[in-house]
């Protein structure tokens, strides 16, 4: 049974969600645990 | 005589025609699915997080730096101090105390094609500006971003030490290790305009504050990370000033 095309597009806007926040948090971390002047 | 038959090209079947896969009650290939979905999606974050680190960072320090470009060049064009002060003194005004992320001077390094708007200051915040003037403990600066000691200044006696970034935010000093010496540092100010000649490079801990001393000729030092791309150790290039 095939997927109706919203339920496709949430999905992808899921998975981008997923990926801006491990960035999001990447960068929070290199924030704090990276040197001054890195 | 065989007789030669051209090939059809066979036709892909379209996708709406390919047949669903019934899953077996209990299989766990939809988790790994999902799972899998999940591993793309975090390793897609971790580039968009490198992209950032990388390039993304630049945007806001050349931003940065062409603002305080403009003020510098502003300050230096309608300067009004002398450049020497009596008894062969040269150094800013009296009272001129920076705040944090203020313009101070420009340097040059041509032999790295390097060109950057100095700030006051060497706390995160400052060093995403351009590269950062030690301070000297006042208004506005805390340990361990600052000095005990009285700062110095281009053109005067004692030890200016200005810190950079090597992979981030513009990567200003990412070409440092390259100086060799008697390579030449130009600073631009608003008391005037002196040359350093790199005279040697170190390499400390990242937790070594050695650079940080008055010092008793009237030299520079750079500091930066060390090796590109990792703080594991902390790069100082020292240079004196050309009395020449």
């Amino acid at each position: 049974m095939r997927r109706p095309r919203k339920a496709l597009i949430a999905e992808l806007v899921l998975w981008a969600a997923v990926a801006v926040a491990t960035a999001v948090i990447l960068v929070a971390l290199s924030e704090t645990l990276l040197p001054s002047n890195f | 005589m065989a007789e030669v038959v051209a090939r059809q090209p066979v036709a892909a079947p379209p996708w709406d025609a390919l047949p669903d896969v019934e899953e077996a009650p209990g299989s766990v290939r939809p988790y790994l699915r999902i799972f899998g979905k999940f591993l793309i999606s975090v390793g897609v974050g971790v580039l968009l997080f490198v992209a950032w680190t990388l390039w993304g960072t630049g945007l806001y320090t050349a931003g940065q730096q062409e603002r305080l470009g403009q003020e510098l060049d502003r300050r230096i064009a309608t300067a009004e101090v002398p450049r020497d002060r009596g008894g062969g003194r040269v150094g800013p005004p009296r009272r001129f105390a920076p705040g944090p992320g203020e313009p101070v001077f420009r340097m040059k390094i041509p032999e790295i094609g390097l060109s950057a708007v100095v700030v006051e200051g060497v706390g995160t915040a400052d060093l995403r500006k351009g590269p950062g003037h030690y301070p000297s403990c006042r208004a506005g600066f805390e340990r361990p971003f600052c000095t005990n000691f009285e700062e110095a200044w281009p053109g005067q006696r004692g030890r200016v030490v200005l810190s950079g970034h090597r992979t981030t935010y513009g990567a200003e000093f990412h070409r440092v290790d390259e100086l060799d010496p008697g390579d030449e540092i130009t600073i631009e100010s608003e008391w005037g305009t002196f040359v350093y000649r790199v005279t040697g490079q170190e390499i400390v801990q990242p937790d070594s504050r050695k650079v940080v001393v008055p010092g008793d000729a009237a030299e520079l030092a750079l500091t930066t990370c060390n090796p590109k791309y990792s703080a594991a150790e902390r790069l100082i290039v020292y240079a004196e000033l050309d009395k020449t």
